[in-house]
């Protein structure tokens, strides 16, 4: 076991080394100098060299890529955002906790509802709940995340006037009482959630449904109840420790993808987070911050795997002892 | 207080299970299935008793009738079976959740698969302790390691804590076995129990089924297509064919005097161990479709005796002997055999 992790990470470092290292020469390799967009024709040559010494453009490239190197991963300083003439490490500071709780709690939703209901689907298969859950997972999923993003704002914020229409928390947040701040915090977050969670949880209870149904009709379901276990432990024990298998693997590598969605997300609550960062620095041209924010989402993902491989390895222990 | 006394005796000399005109159907989109059909089999109490007939002939159905098992779409629609006094189709769920796994207990054809794979051995033994016998986790654990060692893993312990897939079939089916004596069950129903393992771990655990059986007392339906387990092991013997049991007796009497051609026709194909040629004149035919099931003796198309009035009734059950009955309007003659 101990083992299997410390080979799993030391898989997820070197994907991290050899993603940075691609980020590096792709933005090498792209056309026009980051400091054309910035330098005014006008200015004074010798300005513009000292800048691109300031920002060590005037190095080998070898020597770009090893002080790049060892100042992202080690101080974590991904440079200095051209435009807004910032350390790009306090813009992610600032963004990416944003980011992150918006993913998360869009991402308990949507374990929490699909799992829950694709238990729900599969133990009542065929029946109303069922069809119910079915025809709903269905029509969630065919609807475009923005659009009921818009639609939601127009219905609770705009017209019905329940909960705000974005950003993070209201203009009087500080001023508020300890619950008072949990509780602006958690409207400010419930029409995003909502809409970022609830397209992966139709996917989940689809996925959970037909994993379960699949796992219900097994041998040692069957001697599970033979065994005199209530039901609930054999749907809930049993049963679903085994369905739940492919569902880990399927929500863990769909991370990655739920971090993409926050992009439209938060354009649309205007929420201040990493989506919103990387459209402004992709129109700007703004190398590093572009840089950065590439980097982290494909830590992102090396670090979805690897948290995939760790829960299934938990649950799984075929996986667990093959190492 | 002596009436008391006297019931129980009566309630002790009836048969411990008592399957009485069974019925189970299932209804397929090609029309209703009926897996069994009025069949009748009695357990004594602590005798092995073994049903025997071909695949397909209803015995996996007629176990899971037992228990309360029975697969969608199946259900019982006629019969009864009756379990230590009680009779198990009128029982609410619960009760028969609560008697399965202590009162009855199943092993099944295909012990690898019926262990769950991502729970270890040990726990799957200590759950069912856990859930009848309301035992705190320490001392199921304790009382599954015991458990092992009476189905005779060396290092009890060390198998406690391994998972299905690092075993064999036969171990499986071992622990399979530890976990169906949890309770102390008054049965064991153990469906082909050995068919999916080799030989010679078939001997293994035929032995031990019959082992555990004369140190518990407990009684054992042994379901099998193969007559030289039952042979081996059983007390009492009961032939199935297309969802009825056709030929029922004690063990000596069935294989010496067999009535029903049937029967007959099994132990001629019938693998001998003992030297020679091997006959295996496997009976030709098949078994009826149990959505068309004939309104005459089942047996007609492949019977070598059949007459006239097997075309056009249905045998019901003879008596031959005390406890040997047959459904077959012919007696064999004994120049027949
Ligand atoms: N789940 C099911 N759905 C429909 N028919 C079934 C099902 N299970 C069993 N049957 C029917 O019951 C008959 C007897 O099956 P079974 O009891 O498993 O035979 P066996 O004697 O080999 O154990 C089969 O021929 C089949 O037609
Ligand atoms: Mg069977």
């Amino acid at each position: 076991m101990l083992s299997f992790l410390i080979r799993r990470i030391l898989l997820a470092a070197l994907l991290i080394l050899a993603l940075l290292t691609f980020v590096f020469f792709v933005i090498q390799l792209a056309p026009g100098d980051p400091l054309q967009g910035y330098a005014d024709p006008e200015m004074d040559p010798q300005l513009v060299e000292q800048l691109r010494m300031q920002f060590g453009l005037d190095q080998p490239v070898a020597q770009q890529y090893l002080s790049w190197m060892r100042s992202f991963l080690l101080e974590f300083d991904f440079g200095i955002s051209l435009a807004k003439r910032r350390a790009v490490r306090d813009l992610v500071a600032g963004a990416l906790p944003n980011t992150i709780r918006l993913a998360a709690w869009a991402l308990l939703v949507r374990v929490l509802l699909g799992v829950g209901f694709g238990i729900l689907a599969a133990v009542r298969r065929g029946r109303a709940v069922d069809v119910g859950l079915s025809v709903g997972a269905l029509l969630v999923y065919s609807v475009p995340a923005f659009w009921l993003g818009v639609m939601l704002l127009l219905v609770f914020a705009l017209q019905l006037k329940w909960l705000p229409p974005g950003q993070m928390v209201s203009l009087d947040h500080a001023s508020l009482g300890f619950a008072a701040r949990v509780w602006d915090s958690a409207r400010h977050l419930m029409l995003p959630v909502f809409v970022l969670g609830i397209g992966g949880a139709a996917a989940t209870l689809r996925f959970m449904r037909a994993g379960m149904l699949e796992v219900l009709s097994q041998d040692y379901v069957r001697a599970a109840r033979a065994k005199g276990l209530t039901e609930r432990t054999v749907i809930l024990k049993h049963a679903l420790r085994n369905a739940l298998l492919p569902v880990v693997t399927l929500v863990a590598l769909s991370i990655p993808a739920l971090i993409g969605g926050t992009v439209v997300i938060e354009h649309v609550f205007s929420w201040p987070g990493m989506g919103k960062l990387t459209i402004e620095a992709i129109s700007q041209r703004d190398y590093p911050v572009v840089m950065a924010t590439t980097f982290l989402s494909g830590v992102a993902v090396v670090i979805s795997n690897l948290l995939a491989d760790i829960t299934y390895s938990l649950l799984d222990p075929r996986v667990r002892l093959e190492s | 207080m002596n009436h008391d006394i006297s019931k129980r005796r009566q309630a002790e000399a009836a048969p411990l299970l008592e399957i009485r005109e069974l019925t189970t159907e299932f209804e397929t989109p090609s029309g209703v299935a009926r897996a069994v059909d009025g069949a009748t089999l009695e357990v004594r109490r602590g005798e092995i008793v073994g049903l025997v007939g071909e695949s397909g002939c209803g015995k996996s159905v007629t176990a899971l009738s037992i228990l309360g098992l029975l697969p969608h779409p199946g259900r019982v629609v006629a019969g009864e079976i009756r379990f230590d006094g009680r009779s198990l189709l009128n029982l609410d769920s619960e009760s028969m959740r609560s008697l399965r796994g202590r009162e009855i207990a199943m092993v099944f054809q295909e012990p690898a698969s019926a262990l769950n794979p991502v729970f270890s051995c040990g726990e799957q033994i200590a759950e069912v302790l856990r859930t009848h016998r309301r035992m705190k986790h320490p001392q199921a654990r304790a009382r599954a390691v015991e458990l092992l060692t009476r189905v005779r893993f060396p290092d009890p312990a060390r198998l406690a804590d391994r998972y299905p897939h690092e075993l064999s079939g036969g171990m499986c089916q071992r622990v399979m076995l530890a976990m169906a004596l949890a309770c102390g069950p008054k049965l064991l129903v153990a469906d082909e129990p050995t068919t999916a393992l080799d030989v010679t771990v078939q001997a293994q655990i035929l032995d031990l089924i019959l082992e555990l059986q004369r140190d518990t007392g407990m009684a054992v339906l042994l379901i099998t297509h193969d007559l030289g387990v039952v042979a081996q092991v059983a007390t009492r013997v009961a032939v199935m064919y297309a969802g009825r049991v056709v030929e029922a007796g004690a063990r000596d009497a069935l294989f010496e005097t067999p009535q029903h051609p049937y029967t007959s026709g099994l132990l001629r194909s019938r693998p001998r161990l003992s030297g020679g040629p091997q006959r295996l004149d496997a009976i030709p035919g098949a078994l009826p479709d149990p959505t068309r099931l004939p309104g005459n003796c089942r047996f007609f198309d492949r019977c070598p005796r059949r007459v006239e009035r097997c075309r056009l009734e249905d045998p019901p059950p003879r008596r031959v002997r005390a406890s040997h009955e047959v459904r077959c309007f012919v007696d064999p003659s004994p120049e027949a055999q």
